[in-house]
């Protein structure tokens, strides 16, 4: 038996529950304390991924104390004392949480004030039997509004559960309800948010009756709050994991409404995919080049200094150009127009799109199975010699697939759509190694034309080309496994997966 | 995890003392600790208020036959658990000898909780025995306390000569310290200065006498809960800096 906490609702006082508890067993106050908490994690949340959560706790005296615990039970599993925050995984002093968080940064993902009472629960030899700690947390938001939670927690002590179960039972013959969901889950809701990773995908919840337009609706405006959301951090370079999100959000967004023909009104789609593919192809460069520092990370040969220093220098002017575009008209129009087009109403039937009001399932169900016939037409025709592009317009077809089966994940059973995907990602990975290789290879080659007029020693130009090397036999290697891995992408029996899918023969 | 034993071939040298205080600094610190009461007497389960009992007997415990898990019991303090004694332990050499291999028998016990603990702390009977060996194989460190007496190299001697003759794969190291020390007394700071510049496994840190360990049966905890500025628990703490110093194990 772990702890177990217990949400204490506004009707019932400290004072009724320390009452109760005396009525149950002898009770010893112990050591309490204040402390302003800051709760942090990755951009993607990777510690609470892992199970686990991280305060940042600074007493009266702003002395602080690092604590991990167990994200479920709210265990302790690690302590230390600290003198400045975390930033990222090498200020921390625990190896396998390092591990978690590898290059990202951590940000404050929320605070709050808490102020804890501690009780032992003592048997007759006077031993400790349990633990009670009632808490009281204020949440504060970035608006200035405030949320109290208060909680009651019983902590079993080794060897004599049965003193816990007594207490829990008298807690629970109050009206107190076991809180169910890690206490980050509560402080993050008593704002408004949404447990950590839940709205990161473009899962939406769909119905396969409800109407096309409003299906598309629901994903485009999900994928609209994720670019607003990710927005501030791309800004301030928080973490290259916001461009990242940034980046898929708009891609995904470009690639359904571009899909949407027949669903949205045409004149509104073609305007917005063009908008959206403005905004993708800005975050394009940023997002390479960030790719490209954080594979120097970690490496410290001299001779690459130039190149990082060379790297930063592009990235920052990216970063300039990209400040600009969200600073611009254009952008406050686009995500304007966005808005516009997910909350207005499914119209009757028009011309324009004559699909809008048939069941989202039905309509969605051909797409994909449109877009399957795409990626299987296309991988048919490549042979030994076809050129680059038809490997590059490939794997465009791939993604389209595979965004559409992520988009309207809510409307097909998980198990089927994750082993559809499971093989479409297999195919997905070959050609993106293919294409990355390449187009690495010549931006390296830019790079070193580049380098070479700035007079860098010879050794960064000769490290560069090793690079390059490498990155053409990965290249070579990627393109003689396609077609192991193509074959296996258009075996009959992943045909029949995806056909059992969406109901209908490809 | 790692395995230390409080042990002395003589009694009432602050075996029970030391197993207490140490598992209550290395569960301070954030390790994970159990300490294993294996003297029938049950003078460390009385320090941390557990019954001194063990269910189902300290027979079918050192046998194998009873899951060692449900019978840890949680004390005052976070992350230090105790296993309790039991009055059958003072059979526990007969125990022993009926099983297989008797010397890896505690060991063997020890280990379904391998991954639950850190730090493991012993407290032994008094004695050289079966028991002993048993602890010996199932420790990395022994930690002998020793009252500054006449002839306290003796009681060394014979603990090396004991541990040599057994030929052990991995013997423990030992770690000698002088506890009960009174540095009035000119005999206990003569017999502190040899030993001390003769024998390498003499530690440097010393435990003093003081009644605040007499304290420590009244009020039945660490010296650190109750008298933390008191020249014992600071013996400790340099007691316990020091056997971590000397390297991990």
């Amino acid at each position: 038996m772990g702890p177990l906490r217990y949400r204490l609702p506004s009707r019932i006082s400290t004072r009724a529950v320390l009452a109760r508890l005396g009525d149950t067993a002898i009770i010893a106050a112990e050591p309490g304390g204040a402390s302003a908490r800051q709760y942090l994690d990755t951009a993607d949340w990777r510690l609470y991924g892992s199970g686990r959560t991280l305060e940042v706790g600074a007493d009266r005296w702003g002395a602080g104390t690092l604590t991990l615990r167990d994200a479920r039970s709210g265990e302790v599993q690690a302590t230390a004392e600290m003198e400045n925050a975390p930033a990222e995984a090498r200020d921390l002093p625990w190896d396998p949480v390092r591990s978690v968080i590898e290059g990202r940064r951590l940000l404050v993902q929320a605070t709050a004030q808490a102020r804890l009472q501690r009780l032992a629960v003592l048997n007759p030899d006077a031993k400790t039997v349990a633990r009670v700690f009632l808490d009281r947390f204020v949440v504060v938001e970035p608006a200035g509004g405030r949320h109290v939670l208060r909680f009651v927690t019983v902590v079993p002590v080794r060897g004599y559960s049965s003193w816990a179960a007594r207490i829990t039972a008298a807690l629970e013959e109050m009206g107190l309800q076991a809180a169910g969901v890690p206490l980050i889950v509560s402080i993050l809701a008593a704002t408004g948010r949404a447990e950590p990773g839940a709205d990161r995908g473009p899962g939406v919840p769909l119905e396969r009756e409800m109407p096309a337009a409003a299906a598309v609706g629901a994903v485009l405006e999900r994928l609209r709050n994720h670019v607003v959301a990710n927005e501030e951090g791309v800004r301030q370079q928080l973490d290259i994991e916001f461009l990242h999100d940034y980046r898929v959000a708009v891609r995904r967004a470009r690639s359904m409404v571009r899909q949407a023909g027949g669903i949205l009104p045409a004149g509104q789609v073609s305007a917005l995919a063009g908008e959206l593919g403005w905004l993708g192809a800005l975050t394009g460069p940023p997002r390479d080049l960030d790719v490209h520092l954080e594979e120097l990370e970690g490496r410290t040969e001299r001779e690459l200094e130039p190149l990082r220093a060379y790297l930063a220098e592009k990235r920052q002017h990216a970063q300039l150009q990209l400040l600009s575009a969200l600073d611009s008209e254009r952008y406050k129009l686009l995500i304007d127009q966005w808005q516009s087009m997910v909350s207005g109403s499914p119209g009757p039937y028009s011309e324009e799109a004559p699909d809008a009001g048939r069941p989202a399932g039905e309509v969605a169900d051909e797409h994909v199975a449109r877009a399957y016939r795409r990626v299987l037409k296309r991988g048919r025709a490549i042979h030994a010699g076809s050129p680059a592009e038809a490997l590059h317009d490939l794997r465009k077809r791939a993604k389209e697939l595979r965004y559409l089966l992520e988009c309207f994940q809510t409307l097909y059973p998980d198990h089927d759509r994750t082993a559809a995907v499971k093989e479409l990602k297999l195919l997905q990975e070959n050609l993106g190694e293919y294409q990355d290789c390449q187009v690495q290879a010549v931006a390296l080659q830019t790079m070193a034309d580049e380098l070479m007029e700035r007079r860098v020693p010879a050794a960064t130009l000769m490290a560069l080309g090793r690079q390059t090397d490498e990155l053409e036999r990965r290249e070579a290697q990627a393109r003689e496994e396609f077609e192991a891995r193509f074959a296996r992408f258009s075996s009959a029996r992943n045909r029949r997966r995806l056909e059992s899918l969406v109901g209908m023969r490809t | 995890m790692r395995v230390i034993a409080a042990y002395s071939i003589k009694g009432g040298v602050g075996k029970t003392t030391t197993a207490v205080n140490l598992a209550y600094l290395s569960a301070v610190e954030g390790a994970r600790t159990l300490v294993w009461d294996l003297d029938p007497q049950g003078a460390a389960s009385y320090m941390f208020r557990v019954k001194p009992r063990v269910k189902g007997g300290g027979r079918r415990l050192v046998r194998g036959r009873l899951d060692v898990d449900s019978l840890i019991r949680g004390t005052d303090f976070d992350r230090l658990d105790l296993l309790p004694a039991d009055l059958s332990y003072r059979h526990m050499d007969l125990h022993l000898d009926t099983t297989k291999r008797p010397t890896r028998q505690l060991a063997r016990v020890l280990a379904p909780v391998r991954d639950q603990y850190d730090t493991v702390v012993l407290d032994c009977p008094p004695s050289l025995s079966l028991v002993s060996e048993s602890v010996f194989e199932a420790a990395a460190r022994v930690l002998v306390p020793m009252v500054p007496a006449p002839l306290p190299a003796r009681t060394l001697d014979q603990l090396q000569a004991f541990l040599k003759a057994r030929e052990m794969r991995r013997p423990p190291k030992v770690m000698a310290f002088f506890t009960m020390v009174d540095r009035r007394r000119k005999l206990h700071r003569e017999i502190i200065t040899e030993l001390a510049g003769t024998r390498p496994e003499v530690l440097a840190a010393e435990v003093p006498a003081s009644t605040t360990f007499e304290q420590m049966g009244m009020r039945q905890a660490p010296v650190e809960i109750f008298a933390p500025r008191s020249s014992a628990a600071a013996a400790y703490r340099k007691l316990w800096d020091e056997i971590r110093d000397q390297g991990e194990f």
